[in-house]
């Protein structure tokens, strides 16, 4: 088991060299260099922009800048951004990020709520209007896209029904959060209610619920401890990759809600060519997503002995 | 011996034999059979070749060209919104879903964005299976280092998130000669089947490590039959079930990124020739509408409710392909 970790764990190094190689190879095959991206601004002189190159490292040969990066990366070290003047890459990122984690961690709370529920009554009442109700759920909330469900809301809510504003600034309160939560989450809450209902319908099935109710156990205690404890399992490994998804596809959502999080940071990096800005979330989005797998298969390993013979 | 079992001649004695020579049911047949015995698959089969007509018969169908600007018409609210005293911006027959900022009619741009949703979704799918295919098939079928490099590659590729990889290459390449072929839209098809081959290779792979091993493939090479036989008449017909529906799923997902980048404006380019095929998007409409989101809401709903119902449309394809390819769904 140790020696499957280190194999694993080891295995994320050229992973994230790979994702940090093509970001930096595709950064560099744009036209232009990074202070001249902006037609409307006038063009930046030879001699400052040979000190410029001079103070970002760029006037070094490309592969050299690449090992500089990748080394200073490895350290936590993300480089000054090429926008925001003064500021360092890692800073930004540390100020964003707990804003997408919170939209994220909202979302998730509401995708259990409301997915958990509806596949487990739809599971218990088969093929009743509530089944049905929840398999339509499910083809819906996982077909429609969130962004455009997103659309749909915020011209429902701030456009026709004016209870909220479009051009939200003040994230201090809570009922900002509760449409982009909702929206983000109603992806997950579609396959969280999939998953629940396929696996309480297997669970309903087995013998034991059979022996349970035979030796005369309440329908409620057959339920919270033979079915549930047992069906829960698919949906609680889902939960990682599941936040990690909510994370790093929630910049779409955080620039449809201008939320302040590091989704729309990167967004708006992109539209400025912030290169290194642009380098390093997308790095810290395939950590992200890296480690969530990572955990995945070692709850894996723990809770299925054959993963561990077979590796 | 062979001669016994020949058909009688024609006219001949076929009365008799009529209970045997009753219609063959293929697997396929059975499968198209199952497909349309469902409604939902049926419902977004018709709303496919509604939305493919749109895209093919655009120039007939839409009212104005997707470009032409109408001057003092810009923001018009829709055909059925009236607004007293207010003649600019009042609803016009003439713009069933209003205007946008330009004066260029939203219906028309509409029809011509089903164009963009089409051949994104459809397009990428070529090389996608081609290359998916091959790789799949090399890797499950000689197994060893191919397979290897094949299994370490996708790894890299699933650690990195699909749409971000769009966005990049997008952001770095757009402005490229290469990013300015046919809008855009080719460094799209590239970006999308760059990333969906592997998917495909690894169902593949699958598929093919275990079919392998199954008894009539056993009996194939018996009899003989060269390496490329197994693999073109054995393995891939028999693995092609799994490999529709995924692609069925493939194309919304396409649409749906070509959606997000528009609206990222990522998306197409704003073409230059008045005659472009691909002169706009549904991702492009809403980021349009986006800005426009209190002068005319319905420049944003409008390609919204479109790229649901696309969504939708294939999805439902897409799940009653799934149901009707693998018999042990049907209990």
């Amino acid at each position: 088991m140790i020696k499957y970790l280190i194999r694993r764990f080891l295995w994320l190094v050229p992973v994230f060299f790979t994702v940090a190689l093509v970001t930096f190879v595709l950064m560099h095959a744009a036209p232009g260099g990074p202070w001249d991206t902006d037609p409307m601004m006038r063009k930046v002189d030879p001699r400052t922009e040979a000190v410029l190159n001079r103070r970002y490292g760029l006037d070094k040969p490309l592969w050299q800048q690449f090992l500089d990066y990748v080394w200073n990366a490895a350290q936590g070290k993300l480089g000054p951004s090429y926008r925001l003047r003064g500021r360092q890459v890692e800073d930004v990122l540390r100020e964003r990020f707990p804003t997408t984690a919170k939209l994220g961690l909202l979302a998730l709370a509401m995708a259990i709520v409301v997915g958990l529920p509806l596949g487990v009554i739809a599971a218990l009442r088969q093929n009743t209007w509530v089944d049905y109700f929840s398999l339509f759920f499910a083809t819906v909330g996982t077909a429609v896209p969130s962004f455009v469900l997103g659309i749909f809301l915020i011209i429902i809510f701030a456009s026709w029904l004016h209870w909220v504003t479009v051009l939200e600034s003040d994230w201090s309160s809570f009922k900002p959060w509760i449409l982009p939560a909702v929206v983000l989450g109603v992806g997950t809450a579609a396959y969280i209610a999939r998953l629940s209902r396929s696996s309480m319908l297997e669970v309903i099935r087995q013998d034991y619920v059979r022996t349970a109710r035979a030796k005369g156990l309440s329908e409620r205690a057959i339920i919270l401890q033979h079915m549930l404890q047992n069906a829960l399992i698919p949906v609680v490994t889902i939960l990682g990759p599941a936040l990690a998804n909510l994370i790093t596809g929630s910049f779409i959502i955080e620039t449809l809600f201008r939320v302040p999080g590091m989704g729309r940071l990167y967004v708006t990096a992109i539209n400025q060519r912030d290169y290194s800005m642009i380098m390093g979330t997308t790095l810290f989005y395939a950590v992200i997503i890296a480690l969530t797998n990572l955990g995945v298969d070692i709850t894996y390993g723990f809770l299925d002995p054959r993963i561990k013979a077979s590796e | 011996m062979a001669v016994a079992t020949r058909r009688p001649a024609p006219g001949k004695n076929v009365l008799a034999l009529d209970f045997a020579l009753r219609k063959e049911r293929s697997l396929w047949g059975d499968a198209w059979r199952r497909l349309v015995r469902n409604k939902a698959a049926v419902l977004g089969m018709v709303m496919i070749v509604f939305f493919a007509a749109l895209a093919v018969f655009a120039p007939l169908i839409a009212p104005h060209g997707p470009l032409e600007i109408y001057s003092n018409n810009a923001f018009r609210a829709p055909a059925w919104v009236h607004i007293a005293g207010d003649a600019a911006h009042t609803g016009d027959p003439s713009f069933l879903l209003g205007t946008d900022s330009l004066g260029r009619d939203v219906l028309s741009r509409l029809i011509y964005g089903t164009r963009t949703s089409m051949v994104v979704g459809l397009v990428p799918l070529i090389p996608t299976l081609l290359i998916g295919i091959t790789v799949g098939m090399a890797a499950g079928y000689i197994g060893g280092r191919v397979d290897n490099l094949l299994m370490r590659f996708t790894d890299v590729v699933y650690a990195f998130p699909g749409l971000l990889f769009f966005v990049i290459m997008m952001t770095a390449l757009r402005d490229t000669s290469f990013g300015k072929l046919l809008n855009g839209l080719f460094l799209l098809f590239i970006s999308l089947s760059l990333v969906a081959w592997v998917s495909v290779a690894r169902l593949v792979r699958g598929q093919v490590l275990s079919l392998k091993e199954k008894e009539f493939v056993e009996a194939a090479r018996m009899i003989g039959a060269s390496d490329w036989c197994i693999m073109l008449r054995h393995l891939l017909p028999n693995s092609l079930g799994p490999i529709i529906v995924a692609s069925a799923f493939m194309i919304p997902g396409s649409i749906m990124t070509e959606a997000i980048l528009g609206f990222l404006g990522l998306g197409l380019r704003p073409p230059t020739n008045p005659r472009a095929p691909f002169p706009t998007s549904w991702g492009s409409i809403c980021l349009e509408g986006y800005a426009a989101i209190n002068a005319q809401p319905w420049l944003l709903l409008a390609p919204a409710i479109c790229i649901a119902l696309i969504m939708l449309a294939f999805t439902f394809v897409g799940d009653g392909l799934r149901d009707a390819l693998d018999p042990r769904m049907i209990e």
